[in-house]
């Protein structure tokens, strides 16, 4: 062991699935990796992985946590490498077996060994309130509840969230609402970002707004966040700025109102006026 | 109006609807057509209104683990025993959970008619 700090560990959840976890826990991944420090993350959704696709390293899987475990491979051997970030790795899930082909137990032996050597250990949790869930949380010390502002999805979070109060070893825990859209916030169509914080009493660690440059990068294997340039898209900017946040800067959340602009108003009413 | 001829009858539209645009452009948001607005402002809570109240109370019983059918059947015991010592209005027997800061409350709003004794007596 060395004298250097143990690293974070922190798991990335939700309850309901298809809200963004797999999204968000690569492109905070890559955030901190790009801010410069040493990062992996860990798919626990054993059976029916994703995190690989997302990150675009589906082809360069060879062994995989279950591999690990079982004592097949050595824990580095299992290490899929991020080639545009040296400092980024992934940690696969077995793709043939199911979720109880690990234990609380041995999630905490794979993430004590992966903490001497990473600054930042992300889970990535399956969606559900079982086992899979039981085995991402067991090894954390913080954790990232994602939702989208929609009933089921709030509602499943207060679950989690419940969950994750009654586990001890969770000491603090924040919200990053995804899916976020203005327009239909200001209609008062769909609940905002402070009816959410309310109804839910948590903490808000980031805002990412409904962005189809998300669904680009997703098919492209390539996080949003890792963009680069002038114009990069609004979600690259909210992921980066949470990564900021979880490595303690302090970052206002974006503004994500975009007013129509007049001459858009203008032509609106005409075309109402003359219908 | 039906004095009107049908061209006045169509300009007349235009305007009531060039009108109704403008009352409400100061407050209609962006990505929402006109008319979809229109409609939904027909309705007596906004969706987001409807969302946040469903919300709370299906957050109460979840989080209190008290289902509806469980409300029901706790109000039909509790009419028993409160009517054995007060006469009630059983139609306006109430009971339901509200939520108060941080606590969950289980409130039950009872019409008394009168007391079983002064009920016996007269």
């Amino acid at each position: 062991m060395t004298a250097k700090a143990q690293g974070r560990v922190i798991v990335v959840t939700s309850g309901k699935g298809g809200v963004g976890k797999t999204t968000s826990t690569a492109n905070i991944g890559a955030g901190l990796a790009r801010m410069g420090y040493k990062v992996v993350l860990i798919d626990t959704d054993i059976g029916l992985r994703n995190l690989d696709i997302l990150m675009g390293l589906e082809n360069r899987i060879v062994y995989n946590i279950v591999d690990v475990v079982e004592e097949r491979c050595k824990l580095a051997q299992a290490l899929v490498k991020d080639k545009r970030m040296p400092n980024l790795c992934l940690l696969p899930a077995a793709q043939t077996r199911d979720k109880s082909a690990l234990t609380p137990e041995q999630m905490k032996d794979v993430v004590g060994e992966l903490q001497k050597e990473h600054d930042f250990i992300l889970i990535d949790s399956p969606a559900g309130i079982e086992q899979g869930f039981q085995n991402a949380v067991a090894a954390a010390s913080e954790a990232i509840v994602v939702a989208t502002p929609e009933m089921s999805s709030v509602r499943d979070a207060d679950r989690i969230i419940g969950m994750l109060e009654a586990k001890e070893e969770i000491t603090n825990y924040k919200l990053i609402l995804n899916r976020v859209r203005p327009d239909m916030m200001k209609a008062n169509d769909m609940m905002d970002v402070d009816d959410v914080l309310e109804i839910l009493s948590v903490k808000l660690l980031g805002i990412i707004p409904e962005d189809q440059s998300i669904i680009i990068s997703t098919n492209r294997g390539e996080p949003v966040v890792m963009r680069e340039g002038d114009k990069v898209p609004k979600a690259t900017m909210a992921y980066r700025n949470i990564a900021s946040r979880i490595a303690g800067e302090d970052v206002p959340f974006l503004d994500l109102d975009t007013p129509i602009p007049w001459v858009e108003r203008v032509k609106n009413l005409f075309k109402f006026g003359a219908a | 109006m039906s004095t009107q001829s049908p061209q006045q009858n169509k300009l007349v539209q235009w305007w009531v609807g060039l009108l109704n645009k403008l009352s409400t452009l100061a407050v209609q948001p962006a990505g929402i057509s006109p008319e979809v607005a229109a409609a939904e402002q027909d309705a007596a809570a906004s969706a987001k209104e409807d969302a946040k109240n469903r919300l709370k109370l299906v957050l109460m019983h979840d989080r209190t683990k008290l289902s509806p059918g469980l409300l029901e059947s706790m109000r039909d015991e509790l009419m028993q025993v409160i009517s054995k010592y007060v006469e009630i209005d059983q139609t306006t027997l109430d009971l339901c959970l509200e939520q108060e800061s941080n606590t969950i409350a289980l409130v039950a709003n009872i019409s008394v008619v009168r007391s079983k004794e002064v009920a016996a007596s007269s």
